[in-house]
């Protein structure tokens, strides 16, 4: 979870188009919390929220929040069930992806960073989704592929 | 069953009330020392990282004629940049020449912010993570000299200024980040205004007085009003303005000279001494105007 957090502060503009970039470490909460449940996903979330914290100016425990928060709506959407499928995340990703920068942005207002939020509802929010989504595409079946790695093997 | 759902949900609740305290410690100050201990552990990763980029971006070019092209819009860019500084250099010097021989008296404002002979070399090692917010770390700090409120240039112009000083990493507010805001003026005309930026990356300058005149095309340098910023250091070039006569100020989008997307190597003007220390000061100084 820190490898992608520096990942996004030292190549996010590599991943990303204009000045949007991917957020990995959102997108991770989602895969990892709809593969793994809620209690994991709560573990990251606090990492990643945590590390993304570090490396910001924006108050400390925006991001954690913002991620538990959003560790939350996937539990509630996946309920008690959770699966490897690609499609829930996928169709997850746009609306969590909104919803995490309006708490983002409700937080910086909050704590009196000035946001335009028509400006960056329509310049940063909707391309970051977009993005989000697109990168989910990518993500989502390499962190499939490290949970399976990952699973405890049943004792015979 | 149910044993186990009420811990977990009361350890999401645990972590949300820590957290939330957190928030509040961190409006007040508290979180600072945790965030530079922990930037300082960062920073021989962030170095690693921002080197690989930097050689994955310039050997991503492949094709032979590509890269010819790229080094010719690099070639042409920097002569550009080194024309226009040339150019606000000699307008500034015709200007002070004339009012020099108005002003007896007059002597240069400032003469110690000259960059060229007091800067500190940095490299660009990381990035704010969100998307709604424009800072960049810096593998310079205190001890290099490094100190919060000191201007960050590149040979293009403004950057921003340093509003934290770890030990071996600073970071440093972009001009474009919107609570950044800089007392500007029109380079020729010297109508004055505040750029600030946006959640676009675009630069804005406002209060420009209804009577002043403004076009596109004008060229946009730091005025040193409120003393944040050193006078003279090239912000951008106006590209539109926009005038009602119902406002009492017009405003102008500018295009800054810096590319911030590209942003390797930055000086950071160690001589200069901002008047206001606290850069949580109020806009139009010059500085933030984060909480």
């Amino acid at each position: 979870m820190l490898a992608l957090v520096l990942i996004e502060s030292s190549w996010g503009h590599l991943l990303g188009i204009g000045r949007v970039h991917p957020d990995l470490v959102l997108l991770a909460v989602i895969s990892w919390t709809a593969l793994r449940g809620a209690a994991e996903g709560w573990m990251w979330s606090i990492i990643g929220g945590i590390g993304l914290d570090l490396l910001s100016n924006a108050p400390f425990g925006l991001s954690a929040i913002s991620l538990l928060l959003i560790c939350l709506f996937v539990r509630l959407a996946y309920s008690r069930v959770y699966g490897t499928s690609l499609v829930l995340p996928l169709l997850l990703t746009f609306p969590l992806s909104v919803i995490y920068y309006l708490i983002s942005m409700l937080f910086l207002t909050l704590t009196g960073f000035p946001i335009d939020w028509n400006a960056a509802l329509l310049h940063v929010v909707l391309p970051a989704a977009l993005l989000n989504v697109v990168t989910m595409l990518v993500l989502f079946p390499l962190l499939r592929a490290l949970h399976q790695r990952t699973l405890p093997r049943p004792s015979i | 069953m149910v044993s186990n759902s009420r811990t977990s949900w009361l350890s999401y609740t645990v972590a949300l009330v820590v957290l939330s305290i957190s928030l509040l410690a961190s409006q007040l100050g508290y979180m600072q020392p945790l965030r530079d201990v922990a930037r300082n552990l960062f920073v021989p990763f962030q170095i690693v990282m921002s080197r690989i980029s930097q050689a994955v971006e310039r050997s991503a070019g492949g094709l032979q004629d590509i890269q010819q092209l790229r080094q010719r819009i690099e070639w042409l860019q920097a002569e550009v940049n080194r024309l226009s500084v040339e150019n606000v250099r000699l307008a500034e010097v015709e200007q002070e020449n004339l009012r020099l021989r108005q002003l007896l008296n007059y002597t240069r404002n400032n003469p110690q912010y000259d960059y060229r002979t007091a800067a500190v070399v940095a490299q660009k090692i990381g990035e704010n993570p969100s998307n709604l917010l424009f800072t960049i770390f810096i593998d310079v700090g205190v001890r290099d000299g490094v100190a919060p409120g000191m201007p960050v240039i590149t040979d293009r112009g403004l950057v921003g200024r340093v509003i934290h000083a770890g030990p071996n990493v600073a970071e440093v507010l972009l001009l474009i980040d919107p609570s950044s805001a800089v007392n500007a003026r029109v380079l020729n005309s010297r109508v004055t205004g505040v750029v600030h930026g946006s959640e676009t990356g675009e630069l804005i300058m406002e209060r420009i007085p209804q009577g002043e005149v403004i076009s596109p095309g004008d060229i946009l340098v730091t005025s040193g009003l409120g003393g944040t910023f050193p006078d003279k250091l090239i912000i951008g070039q106006v590209t539109e303005v926009l005038r009602r006569d119902a406002d009492m100020f017009q405003t102008a989008h500018v295009r800054p000279t810096v590319d911030f997307g590209r942003l390797e190597t930055v000086l950071v003007i160690t001589t200069f001494k901002p008047l206001e220390t606290d850069l949580s000061g109020s806009e139009a100084e010059g500085g933030s105007t984060n909480p």
